[in-house]
């Protein structure tokens, strides 16, 4: 019933069972979400997104059954059809929207955004607070999104003025046009969320910066108003050291809320408040995944995302909604600033994905991350380059099944792996010795079968002669993998 | 109030421009500390690409800081000016690693005893600035002569300021006598 342009997408996802208290709903036009709520008060539904043409997401406010909503839905003027909406079992076929500018964000693919995007592509119930220099919401790409209370901190503007005053660069729109602008709408870019709630919480102001003092405030404040994730694309001195702002970085990470910062730009030491050990800092990578010339490092950093260097061209860099010489429209910029809100984008497509817990949600950006650098946890690419598809489907490396080859085809395993510092081992006990191959999987598409969208990985190991192995697990999408390497995992475990 | 602001903007642009200012050209391989000076540790990647724009790094600026008592209304502070201009025919263009892109530093026999961006908060993002052959980009700031720990300062202070580009750019000081 309903149709959207998908430029790739040769298997089906596989549905089951109706999402309780969901529809999607066909009107006979295309209607501003909020007068047709206003419309519906009384009905116990409540337009909860604009899919695309005349479709719409809608959920039950009532206590009525299904049942009952859907007749009374069904009997709603200008309702043309109603279909119980279905959740997606994943499938790791890149879902491409029909974004003019997309085909540039090389960053998205670089990460698995368009595979996630086939679990989930947010949800407006998830806030994220961009502690900025404000936004412009009349952004075309920005007008359309959810945009919650915000507040301002920074000075020469009133509390409740959150617009950014920039006339070039406009910073907080760019981080916000990364997180969530509007996507599949035929202009412009497209966000890491197709749907999701932002909170402007304007702390600096584009020509002067702001004060540490302001960044407190705002933490404190988007916590207390429902923050469940906080952008912080900026920094200071970590030799500045403010009892106010940790404290309240402290509070934010207490009461469940994800912390992201960009790790700072001085090719040196990790910036604040990156460099907070309750905050998830973010280094910056180029397009081919090299640690971007500007980017710092240090034992504080969590993981890398794409942040573009833009010196050898602008393509090279993050392209997102600005506004330049006076006009709205995008630019390509470079930064940890660009990064940052890559992982906290990814963090809220965790978040819709029903990962919820704070802590969950950095193990797994860390460790479901493709390992860069030296093998492990190193200070240049911290836990590696984050991975949305792996993170949204827990894809983390000690989940998989591990077992032994001999050439003979014998099979010793499977055996669970364990967390060593920043690697992921297995450790084998009785295998014949000499030359073998450990084998590795995550049935991330739940079917049964080892084959596109799930994660696997294959390794030569000599084994010694008391016959126990012990291997770092590394693992790539299936579709990413060597076609030899894909050939013998399919005869080892499909079999 | 609007007129004592007029007046101000033209005294500042007159002391840089004239009397107080101390002017210096700056470029390729200038010196002065960066405000957010990268740690020593650890080294540098084997990997990563040398830092700092090259294409750009012949880039040359006129600098000039000013510094003068300003009293408005009984109370009196310090106004800063830093007076940017390219020096050449040709445009300058800076590469700046943060949203910062001047300070202010006030030392007194060797100590520093105030920094503009101590306590600030910058965005995160590289750009690059253009600086054109004279155009004057002035950028200012205000010190009510206190130190961080707000005990006022007395005596004879130096004012450096800084343009905060890849590297950074310092001018040499004036002197400030504060009562």
């Amino acid at each position: 019933m309903l149709t959207r342009p998908v430029a790739r997408r040769p298997q089906a996802a596989t549905v089951d069972a109706s999402v309780p208290g969901e529809w999607i709903v066909q009107l006979n036009g295309d209607y501003p979400v909020q007068a047709v709520n206003t419309t519906w008060a009384a009905a116990g539904v409540q337009i909860v997104e604009h899919l695309a043409d005349n479709f719409y997401l809608v959920a039950a406010t009532g206590g009525a059954s299904d049942a009952e909503t859907e007749d009374r839905l069904a009997r709603l003027p200008n309702v043309v059809s109603v279909e119980p909406n279905r959740p997606v079992h994943p499938v790791a076929v890149a879902y491409n929207p029909n974004d003019t500018y997309f085909a540039r964000q090389w960053g998205l693919t670089m990460v698995s955004v368009p595979q996630a995007w086939n679990v989930t592509r947010g949800s407006r119930n998830v806030v994220v607070a961009v502690l900025d220099t404000g936004l412009l919401p009349n952004h075309p790409d920005i007008q359309g999104i959810s945009i919650v209370n915000g507040r301002n901190f920074a000075s020469g503007q009133s509390a409740t003025n959150y617009t950014d005053d920039a006339t070039n660069l406009s910073h907080g729109t760019m981080v916000t046009g990364i997180i969530g602008a509007m996507t599949n709408n035929g202009s412009g870019m497209a966000g890491i969320n197709w749907s999701v709630s932002i909170m402007p919480v304007r702390v600096m102001s584009s020509r002067s910066g702001g004060t540490v003092a302001a960044v407190g405030q705002g933490i404190r404040w988007a916590v207390d108003n429902g923050a469940h994730i906080i952008n912080m694309s900026l920094a200071w001195d970590a030799s500045y050291n403010d009892t106010f702002v940790n404290q309240q970085i402290e509070y934010a990470a207490s009461r469940g809320v994800v912390l992201v910062a960009g790790a700072g730009n001085d090719s040196g030491r990790i910036t604040m408040p990156a460099a907070h050990p309750d905050v998830i800092a973010v280094g910056a990578v180029d397009r081919n995944k090299r640690v971007a010339w500007y980017s710092n490092y240090g034992p504080q950093l969590d993981v890398v995302a794409p942040g573009g260097d833009t010196r050898s061209g602008q393509a090279g860099g993050i392209l997102s909604t600005d506004i330049v010489s006076g006009r709205l429209g995008y630019s390509y910029q470079q930064g940890t600033s660009f990064a940052s809100p890559h992982v906290a984008g990814i963090a809220a497509l965790m978040y819709s994905a029903g990962i919820t817990d704070a802590q969950e949600i950095r193990e797994l950006l860390r460790h479901t991350a493709e390992d860069l650098g030296t093998p492990g946890f190193d200070n240049y690419y911290g836990y590696g380059l984050v991975n949305a598809y792996a993170a949204v489907t827990r894809s983390d490396p000690v989940r998989a099944q591990v077992s032994v080859a001999a050439e003979d085809g014998r099979v010793t395993g499977p055996a669970l792996p364990q967390r060593m510092g920043g690697q992921t081992i297995a450790r084998i006990e009785g295998v014949a010795p000499g030359a073998q191959a450990v084998f590795a999987w995550i049935d991330t598409v739940p079917d049964g079968v080892l084959g596109e969208g799930d994660f696997a990985g294959l390794a030569a190991v000599n084994v010694p002669a008391e016959g126990t192995v012990a291997a770092d697990l590394v693992l790539a999408l299936w579709e990413t993998l060597p076609s030899n390497d894909r050939a013998r995992l399919d005869a080892l475990v499909n079999r | 109030m609007k007129g004592v602001n007029r007046m101000r903007d033209q005294w500042w642009l007159a002391l840089l421009l004239v009397a107080g200012a101390v002017m210096v050209v700056a470029g390729l391989g200038a010196t002065g500390g960066a405000p957010n000076a990268p740690g020593s540790e650890p080294p540098d990647y084997p990997g990563m690409e040398p830092s700092g724009s090259p294409a750009h790094s012949q880039a040359r600026v006129h600098l000039g800081v000013a510094a003068q008592e300003l009293e408005l209304d009984g109370r009196s502070g310090y106004v800063m000016s830093l007076g940017v201009m390219a020096s050449g025919d040709d445009d300058a263009v800076l590469t700046f690693r943060s949203g910062q892109m001047w300070d202010f530093v006030v030392t007194q026999a060797g100590r520093e005893v105030w920094r503009w961006s101590w306590g600030r908060v910058f965005p995160a993002t590289v750009t690059e600035h253009v600086f054109r052959p004279g155009k004057l980009a002035v950028f200012t700031a205000t010190w009510d002569g206190r130190d961080p720990t707000g005990a006022p300062v007395s005596g004879a202070v130096e004012v450096r300021a800084v343009l905060t580009a890849d590297p950074p750019l310092e001018t040499d000081p004036v002197v400030l006598h504060l009562p």
